[in-house]
């Protein structure tokens, strides 16, 4: 069993399903596209939404929304809820504020409320800090946070860091450009709070399930971060 | 053939990895790998010790055939840089020259780093530098090509980060320019710049110990070339800048 924390949906569902399953992958959290960049909000949630009701065993689905439209992304985010969004995902570089920017903590409030899952993507200094995020998650302490990529270039120890000092944070792998930040991370944190995450099909996931394979990792700490510490923070 | 770009050898604290020279011989016979690139380990090698750095890379060059060496100065030494240049040219007979501006602490693109890069031009060797975020983008490194247009300048790791957006208006500009592929986890991305730009000026790398050859091989898989265009990745660039 696999679990990927972190897809998009770009392309057709099925076929991002058919690549999963190649490589023995089960479940995916699955992210809308476009509204990332604050465009078809709705509809591209809806379409992950969509997706979730057809495969509800093989989708976690994530929503977003355009923290700057404030009551209204409230609302969309209330709503997009209702019809069994698991998840928020939130961009800080495309949505254009810093990840601990007030106009997200109505969103994290609602997520809160809700008892769903945060994932922010993490690494594109000056806006996707993992420190920024540390913030959120010292304030909103009942909330999972998912830092995406690991703080990806120089911000791995940012990420490292933020995630010692939160017990709600966890990371997750996709698009790590290096080998020993992963392992740097496993020491530092054990492997309990490390997710495998590919960000297909914006990265791929091929290469990104052969640098988890290439750690040559003991087998329980490949099973926590290929799928226990998931299937954990989902309960 | 395989030539690998970009290597770093020995102790790395920063990164809490190693590798050393034994495990890397090893490792270019199980991957049929002919030739390595190799580098000095991230470290203080890039900021007060290079020149004894350098002399590392050179004895074990001298021992194994298949690795070729490519050493650093820092240019805020300059009477001992200009010194070091002197002998990894004229003595280790390196072909070229590697900075890491965050860890050396300047911008690619400072004045600062001139007299380096005339000596380079001068020998006709080329610069090795891990591209990334600022102070080393892709478009702080194109503009020190801008100011080189003689000196051939390869940005490892093709941006690194989100910074493979900069890669292709970079190396678009000036034919000066090189990337090599490894740690760019971006293969869309990849593709297109090189549908674009042809394969001329792509270079493989495993970038050990921050990569891997078999990550690197699967991510060329991935890019769908032609037999050409994979060779000219894999051996054919890299042994114009070598010139091997």
């Amino acid at each position: 069993m696999v679990i990927d924390v972190h897809t998009h949906l770009m392309d057709s569902v099925e076929s991002l399903l058919d690549t999963a399953q190649k490589f023995g992958i089960t479940k995916i959290f699955l992210m809308p596209y476009k509204a990332i960049y604050r465009t078809e909000v709705m509809l591209d949630n809806l379409q992950v939404i969509n997706a979730y009701k057809k495969y509800p065993d093989k989708i976690v689905p994530f929503v977003t929304v355009d923290p700057w439209m404030k009551e209204e992304g409230v609302k969309q985010l209330k709503e997009l809820i209702l019809l069994g969004a698991k998840g928020l995902k939130l961009h800080p570089l495309t949505q254009g504020l810093p990840a601990h920017s007030e106009l997200y903590h109505p969103l994290i409030e609602i997520a809160e409320k809700y008892r769903i899952i945060v994932q922010f993507h993490t690494g594109s200094p000056i806006y996707s800090q993992p420190l920024q995020v540390l913030e959120l998650a010292l304030t909103y302490t009942k909330t999972k946070f998912i830092l995406a990529h690991m703080g990806l270039g120089m911000l791995w120890l940012d990420a490292i860091r933020a995630t010692k000092r939160a017990d709600n944070i966890y990371l997750d792998t996709a698009g790590q450009r290096f080998i020993p930040v992963i392992k740097y991370a496993i020491k530092e944190l054990s492997s309990e709070r490390i997710l495998f995450g590919s960000d297909a099909p914006f990265l791929s996931l091929e290469v990104e399930l052969r640098k988890i394979l290439r750690l040559l990792l003991p087998e329980r700490d490949l099973e926590n971060i290929l799928y226990n510490n998931t299937l954990k923070l989902l309960k | 053939m395989i030539i690998d770009f970009h290597v770093e050898i020995g102790d790395n604290l920063y990164y809490e990895t190693s590798l050393n020279v034994e495990e890397l011989i090893k490792y270019m016979e199980n991957l049929g790998i002919s030739y390595t690139v190799v580098t000095p380990a991230y470290g203080t090698a890039y900021i007060y010790d290079f020149d004894e750095a350098n002399r590392g890379i050179y004895e074990i060059c001298k021992k194994y055939r298949g690795l070729l060496g490519v050493g650093t100065v820092n240019p805020w030494y300059k009477q001992k840089s200009l010194a070091e240049l002197e002998k990894i040219f004229r003595v280790y007979g390196f072909k070229g020259l590697k900075l890491i501006p965050y860890l050396q602490g300047f911008s690619i693109n400072h004045k600062i780093v001139y007299y380096v890069i005339e000596y380079l031009a001068r020998e006709k060797a080329f610069l090795y530098i891990p591209s990334g975020y600022h102070p080393q983008s892709p478009l702080e490194i194109a503009d020190l090509a801008d100011m080189f247009p003689d000196v051939n300048i390869v940005m490892g790791f093709a941006g690194f980060t989100d910074f493979w957006m900069e890669v292709l208006p970079a190396m678009k500009r000036h034919s000066n320019t090189f990337a090599d592929i490894s740690c760019q986890s971006n293969v869309r991305a990849l593709r297109e710049a090189i549908k674009i730009l042809g394969s001329d000026r792509f270079l493989f790398a495993s970038s050990l110990p921050y990569s891997d050859a078999e990550v690197e091989l699967e991510k060329l898989k991935l890019l769908e070339l032609s037999e050409a265009d994979k060779e000219n990745i894999l051996w054919r660039n890299a042994k114009k800048l070598l010139k091997i």
